[in-house]
């Protein structure tokens, strides 16, 4: 019953002129946690609705568990999809709402109502059967949603921003909840939402979609940590970005020429010297030397650090994370620093910094890109 | 009290509160309490010679009609128009001079002794229900229509299935009255079948625009939804679509129904009581004469106790009691 796998080819939705959806190859496995993350209007929200039954593509077969779902309408797919407002039946108690899949496949009343009760019971809202979703907050109403889905035992659960209007402390029990479910039934989940922070720490994989593309679908880890575009980079997570020119090309390594000066850095893709790149740097990769030290990276391959004297300009203290803005021959980096204590840096002085040319990662600036910033 | 005027200020709460009084107790509670004030009393007419001079004026009345029914010459309808006037007016004055109210309250304006009064007030009851279930029939894929249309599409749409009837139909209404008033029509039931089409036609914008108002808000992602959890359309509607329009289907029915029942009441009531073949004679002289006033009174508060129970009933038919759909709070 749950789990199965998701593949399209050439799936693709167009609106008159507009193209929502460019020609997309899809490949989920059964059981797989699969995220799409993007702006608003990169296309997911229609390749969600594609696979749920909602839109019908205009070019591209939708294929679940190796059976062709194209032509089927949402009842007839072993799919069921989450809005982020949970659409929850207003006239009907919770239970109800929980157990009406079950109603509509003509199962009885007692037996579908102690399904709901266990239902309830997994996503961890036991005892508010009774109630009217009216009475409900925004993250029981999500949790509720969930049974409700899960109720017709699904192969497949789409979630469109599923925890978005949930606060965030209730979305890491929720999300608990769902993962411990899919442990036990193994369900294959397709997710699309903005924000990264969640699917990069729940998902198998993620892709990050712009304009109607997929850029990049991969592990938490790789998207994270070697994007293959400077979109994937920016939009999962932040980056310090240093426009510069390359001077010396050494296969991988590369040097180029900033404001900041001359910088050992990572080439993405195919450069030659004269090409003209952005280098970004996450703020957590940008460290002080003496944290260098400390860590006992100071002698690993020395060759490839980077050393820039910065203006601490700028602290501010984000829970567990400190954010430092330094300054740097008038450009701003920001430097994250994990809080470990009364440690701190001294405001408007100068500090030794630097980064690691493999934390450096240089993406050539193409020509259409050209106004990209 | 206190929230209207946190909401509007002391001038402007001030203000709504006064034309909100104003409304209750001029167009509410004044009206009704005057009616239900002047059922009791009675009118006692001294019988012979007001008898005798009524009796003439009468006749003297019922020929000119007849004359002015047969005249072509607008001349002479005009002469009789005149006459008709000189004569309701000369009636009326013989009935204030030769008539005296009771001194006591009394209930007698209430007696029904050949149940005429309720059997016609049970039909009026019967024939308004008909004409609410048959507007909400016919109203209900017409509001979906309006609510489901593209904002460009509803305006032209609503235009043309509601205000363009409701406009037109004023003067078609007006013909089935006529129809069923004028005094060489048809009479009875069968002219009052005749005019049920255009109660319905008339009915049907106070039924419509509560529907579409409660569908206009419906969240189409529930429907889509329970699609998508295998319910099939049939039970999408029973189950989902039906209750979250109730509260407008409610509203809708009451006001069609308490349109009709006032629209019917009066020249059903009237005809039914006499059994008069000229009943456009016999509802003028009930409504313009002062010696029937206690009657009149009479019918229109029963009438009006009995519409209200009946709007009742319909709210509870659909679900809902009058505090779901008033400012009253509903005890859980």
């Amino acid at each position: 019953m749950y789990g199965k796998d998701v593949r399209s080819k050439s799936l693709s939705v167009v609106h008159g002129d507009t193209v929502a959806l460019h020609p997309t190859d899809l490949d989920i496995a059964a059981g797989e946690f699969f995220s799409v993350l993007g702006p608003t209007g990169a296309g997911k929200s229609s390749l969600l609705r594609t696979v749920g039954g909602f839109l019908a593509p205009t070019l591209g077969r939708v294929m679940i568990g190796g059976v062709d779902v194209t032509d089927l309408p949402p009842d007839r797919r072993p799919t069921v999809t989450i809005f982020s407002d949970p659409a929850l039946f207003p006239r009907m108690s919770v239970t109800d709402n929980v157990a009406f899949g079950l109603e509509a496949r003509g199962v009885p009343r007692p037996t579908r109502r102690a399904r709901a009760a266990e239902l309830l019971d997994l996503v961890g809202l036991p005892r508010i059967g009774d109630r009217r979703p009216a009475d409900l907050d925004a993250a029981d109403r999500s949790g509720v949603a969930l049974a409700r889905a899960l109720a017709v035992e699904p192969a497949v659960l789409l979630l469109d921003e599923w925890l978005s209007t949930v606060a965030s402390d209730r979305r890491r029990d929720l999300r608990a909840a769902l993962n411990a479910i899919r442990r036990s039934t193994g369900i294959t989940v397709l997710a699309i939402g903005d924000d990264h922070a969640a699917a990069l720490a729940h998902s198998d994989r993620v892709a990050v979609m712009n304009a109607g593309r997929i850029e990049q679908a991969d592990t938490p880890d790789r998207l994270y940590g070697r994007p293959t575009s400077t979109f994937v980079a920016r939009f999962v997570g932040e980056q310090n970005v240093l426009a510069g020119r390359i001077v010396e090309v050494r296969g991988d390594r590369i040097a180029v020429e900033t404001a900041v000066g001359r910088l050992s850095a990572t080439a993405q893709g195919r450069v030659t010297a004269g090409d003209v790149v952005e280098v970004l740097i996450r703020p957590e990769r940008l460290l002080l030397e003496h944290d260098r030290a400390d860590r006992g990276h100071a002698d690993v391959d020395p060759e490839g650090w980077n050393r820039l004297r910065g203006d601490l300009v700028g602290r501010s203290v984000e829970g567990a994370t400190i954010v430092h803005d330094f300054v740097v021959a008038d450009v701003h980096l920001r430097m994250n620093r994990p809080n470990l204590g009364p440690r701190e840096l001294l405001i408007a002085s100068l500090h030794a910094i630097g980064f690691h040319a493999d934390d450096a990662l240089a993406f050539p600036v193409a020509s259409s890109r050209g106004g990209d910033g | 009290m206190a929230e209207v005027f946190r909401t509007f200020g002391l001038r402007l709460g001030a203000l709504i509160w006064l034309l909100v009084g104003v409304w209750v107790i001029g167009l509410v509670v004044a009206p009704f309490a005057g009616l239900v004030a002047r059922s009791l009393v009675t009118i006692e007419t001294r019988p012979v010679e007001a008898g005798l001079e009524l009796r003439h004026i009468a006749d003297d009345l019922a020929s000119a009609r007849r004359d002015w029914e047969r005249a072509t010459d607008p001349e002479r309808r005009a002469e009789l128009d005149r006459r008709i006037r000189l004569l309701t007016d000369r009636e009326r004055w013989t009935m204030r001079q030769t008539s005296e109210p009771s001194a006591e309250p009394n209930l007698a304006n209430y007696a029904d002794p050949a149940g005429v009064r309720s059997r016609a007030l049970l039909t009026t009851l019967g024939l308004s229900l008909l004409i609410t279930a048959v507007a909400l029939v016919a109203c209900w894929p017409l509001a979906w229509a309006a609510a489901l249309a593209s904002r460009r599409a509803r305006v032209p749409l609503l235009l043309v299935a509601l205000v363009l009837p409701y406009g037109l139909l004023e003067p078609l209404r007006l013909h089935a009255w006529d129809l069923v008033l004028s005094p060489t029509g048809p009479d009875g039931l069968g002219s009052a079948w005749s005019m049920l089409p255009a109660m319905i036609h008339s009915g049907a914008i106070f039924m419509i625009l509560p529907i579409f108002a409660a569908l206009v808000r419906f969240d189409r992602r529930l429907i889509d939804t329970a699609r998508d959890l295998g319910a099939s359309h049939s039970r999408i509607h029973a189950r989902i679509v039906l209750p979250q329009a109730a509260p407008g289907l409610a509203v809708g029915a009451a006001a069609t129904f308490l349109f009709s029942f006032g629209s019917l009441a009066v020249p059903w009531i009237m005809t039914h009581d006499r059994g008069s073949d000229d009943f456009a004679l016999l509802l003028w002289q009930r409504v313009a004469t002062t010696a029937d006033e206690g009657i009149a009174a009479a019918y229109a508060v029963s009438a009006t106790a009995a519409s209200l129970f009946a709007a009742v009933l319909l709210f509870r038919l659909f679900g809902l009691r009058l505090c779901d759909v008033t400012p009253w709070r509903c005890r859980p």
